[in-house]
């Protein structure tokens, strides 16, 4: 393990400023998902008791002023929409420097930052700087993590606490504050999205890994090596901080955690589009994370993670073969925090809807294995000479960069090289829209263009996306939400398979195209008028 | 050295892709160009379609300089006869179905194509009396139902593409006769299939007979795949034909019909 040292950390803070800088200003022309609308909404009413913690304690801390206030969207932890309620109070309605939809976003943001700080820092610590940047620099311009990064949800959120969490688990040492801070940090991660959940596993397959040695079978019973420290600190710690966070849970925790957990073991499957098939219900594809990585990532970067992967395989492997007795044993480490998400995903009942995300905190550890493999081979082709080395280094991340510029604002559909780019993809039959956010580009033609009052169904785009562009002053105010076509004056249809109805529907009903939001050709949203 | 190897190839090969892909990318002047030169060119009655058809933005584009235009949309919906056909062909784009023949005309603009197809001036496009029983879908009437059973005239859908035709839901019994009245055309020509609610959802395969008088002219199986497959029917005769759909499992074992008579 390296030691970092302060230009490390200026490094890291840098990249995090730096990413949140980029997301800031890119950040206008990203529309509101559904999510968003729904987690706007939670952070509203979040907002509402921690006043009330101020004015009335006592109804605050009650069962009525809890339920009051934090019953919406209790599918989901609450570390992020507090985070996003305390930012629309601080930076919306005390401060008034933004409105309140962006200051909401502003913690999501935050977080992409850090992902890409805390890549950079334990890309350094395992190998060396120049690992640590590249890693980082790729999670950066990989197009669907920049995407993610400017949204008001989770899951640049839980890619950084996933990273985090790793961290603190190969910096624990022997020390009680080093297993406290893991414990503490896990409670974070839990507390931001559940995917963090499998954590404990993922360093439960590491520590028998690490401890094989000692493993041992005899009359007919198991020898296991004592228990380590970190699974009574994330064990007491982390459901502890996971408890503290979420008043919801407070009066009757047993019963909400149950629901918690048993909403995501049954989570509803909504439909995908993959290779011009619709995926509407289980079994899905095995390959299906593998895939959309292939064709997302840059084609150097998927070759040098492939790459790298099997190289540190072969690490493992070795290790097994050659008895070599490493506590450490890092590259399995890498290869177990990187890939079990794509491999949990793998399953074949699994949801897959989400596009990339709901594996994403996978790839900071997947670009740091890419990088790895990289950079003494960058060093080799460059001859050791600097400017080289930068040089091939500039191409080796650029190429996500350029899709990313290509794709802005939307990289929820981008696609890479292997794919043929977003064209390519289109013609494969991948999707490129499930989240509603691509009307944003069509709402100043319905400002110029709709009479006064007039009803628009946005399809894919909620109520509460709807009255956040209102707020903001994206959409006129006067404007009124449809939530069917069949009264609307104006629609708008997203292409993804569970609207292909309203397509249908809208040029079957009367409405005109008039529109359409494209990236390079290829339709994002459509907009339709009604005709007299 | 491998390794080097396989790094500057991945490089090189990265950076031939997002050169071709940037090539590829829409030019608007050409786009304009061809929309103005279709617009000055098309005649009431001619049909348009695009390829690849989920270059959707072609459309609003078309009806910003054609009142109301016909637009096929897309692979599925071009196996019918036409009385005339625009195809605008665009990079990406897969090569036309070989039953539209050569184009009688063939232009380029910058990455596009526009190409004419003369089509068959007494053709019907699309079928619009359809019998059910005792009902008759005709040029107002779109629907009919028939024991739970409904035939419906509009746009099929193939998960992301589409057709104009009819959709198909068969009755508990899950038999369904059609009788179609070709007149005096010469074949019946089109697509039959599954759309992707009848595929996913569709158990069993839905045999399919055509008859004429006596004659069996027809006989396929479809299985539970989206999408519709061509069909060409050589006629002798003008007497009705009697499509008989059966199946052992007809809960939304959904078909489309997308046809056309020439």
């Amino acid at each position: 393990m390296n030691a970092l040292e302060p230009l490390d950390r200026r490094l890291a803070w840098s990249l995090g400023i730096g990413t949140f800088l980029l997301l800031l200003f890119g950040a206008d022309s990203v529309g509101f998902t559904r999510d968003e609308g729904y987690y706007f909404k939670a952070a509203r009413d979040y907002g509402r008791w921690f006043d009330l913690i101020f004015s009335q304690p006592s109804l605050a801390f009650s069962q009525a002023g809890i339920d009051a206030n934090w019953s919406y969207n209790p599918e989901h932890p609450v570390l992020m929409k507090s985070l996003f309620a305390l930012s629309d109070i601080l930076f919306h309605r005390s401060l008034g420097w933004v409105s309140g939809p962006t200051a909401m976003r502003l913690p999501g943001m935050g977080m992409a930052g850090l992902a890409v700080a805390l890549t950079y820092v334990l890309g350094r610590q395992l190998f060396c700087r120049p690992v640590g940047l590249l890693a980082a620099l790729m999670l950066l311009f990989a197009p669907r993590f920049y995407y993610h990064g400017h949204l008001a949800c989770f899951d640049s959120a839980v890619t950084a606490l996933w990273v985090a969490v790793v961290l603190a688990y190969v910096n624990r040492g022997d020390s009680v504050w080093g297993h406290v801070r893991l414990g503490l940090v896990f409670g974070l991660a839990i507390a931001t999205k559940h995917n963090a959940l499998f954590l404990p596993i993922v360093f439960g397959l590491h520590w028998l890994f690490c401890q094989r040695d000692r493993l041992s079978l005899a009359k007919a019973r198991l020898r296991l090596p004592p228990i380590p420290w970190w699974v009574l600190a994330m064990g007491v710690l982390g459901p502890l901080v996971f408890l503290l966070h979420w008043p919801y849970l407070w009066p009757a925790p047993l019963e909400r955690v149950s629901w918690y957990l048993s909403f995501h073991l049954h989570h509803e499957h909504y439909p995908v589009r993959y290779f011009g098939d619709g995926l509407w219900e289980p079994p899905f594809p095995r390959a299906f994370p593998f895939t959309m990585w292939a064709i997302t990532l840059p084609l150097v970067t998927l070759v040098a993670a492939t790459a790298g992967v099997l190289a540190q395989a072969r690490e493992s492997l070795s290790a097994l073969w050659h008895g070599v007795w490493d506590r450490q044993e890092r590259a399995f480490l890498l290869l177990a925090t990187a890939l079990f998400p794509p491999l949990l995903i793998a399953g074949p009942k699994v949801p897959i809807f989400g596009g990339t995300k709901h594996w994403m905190n996978g790839l900071p550890l997947l670009l740091i294995i890419a990088a790895a493999w990289a950079w003494p081979h960058i060093q080799s082709l460059g001859r050791n000479r600097r400017p080289f080395v930068l040089a091939i280094a500039a191409l080796m991340v650029l190429p996500g960069a350029v899709t990313l510029l290509r794709h802005h604002p939307h990289g929820i559909g981008s696609y890479s090289e292997l794919a043929g780019g977003i064209r390519g993809a289109a013609n494969l039959g991948m999707e490129r829209q499930f989240w509603g956010g691509a009307s944003r580009q069509l709402l100043d033609q319905l400002n110029r263009e709709a009479k006064p009052k007039a009803r628009l169904f946005l399809d894919r785009t909620n109520l509460d996306a709807f009255k956040a562009y209102q707020e903001i002053g994206y959409l006129r105010a006067d404007l009124r939400f449809a939530r069917g076509p069949s009264r609307a004056d104006w629609g708008i249809s997203f292409h993804q398979p569970d609207s292909d109805w309203v397509l249908s529907h809208l040029r079957q009903s009367g409405f005109k195209p008039v529109a359409a939001v494209e990236v390079e050709g290829v339709p994002m949203a459509s907009l339709f008028k009604k005709e007299p | 050295m491998r390794s080097q190897l396989l790094l500057l190839g991945a490089l090189g090969i990265t950076w031939a892709l997002q050169a071709s892909t940037a090539w590829n990318r829409p030019d608007e002047g050409a786009r304009t160009e061809l929309i103005q030169s279709l617009s000055k060119d098309h005649k009431p009655g001619e049909e348009i379609a695009f390829s690849p058809e989920w270059e959707w933005g072609w459309a609003h584009r078309i009806h910003g300089v054609i009142k109301k235009p016909k637009l096929r949309l897309g692979r599925h919906d071009l196996h019918r006869p036409h009385r005339g056909l625009w195809l605008i062909l665009g990079p990406n784009s897969s090569s036309p179905p070989a039953t539209l023949g050569s184009p009688e005309r063939s232009t380029r603009y910058g990455p596009y194509e526009l190409r004419f197809y003369r089509g068959d001036q007494g053709a019907t496009p699309l079928l619009e009396e359809i019998a059910w029983g005792r009902c008759r879908t005709t040029a107002r009437r779109t629907a009919c139902r028939e024991g739970k059973g409904e035939i419906r005239r509009g746009e099929v859908i193939f998960d992301g593409r589409f057709a104009h035709g009819y959709k198909l839901k068969l009755p508990p019994s899950g038999q369904a006769t059609l009788i179609i009245d070709p007149k005096d055309a010469k074949s019946l020509v089109g697509g039959i299939g599954h759309t992707d609610h009848g595929a996913r959802h569709g158990q069993a395969p839905v045999q399919l007979a055509v008859r004429q008088g006596d004659e069996l002219l027809f006989r396929y199986a479809y299985q539970p795949k989206t999408g519709l497959r061509p069909f060409h029917l050589r006629l002798d005769r003008s007497a009705p034909l009697r499509f008989e759909f059966s199946t052992s499992a007809p809960d939304r074992n959904e078909m489309a019909l997308s046809l056309g008579l020439q």
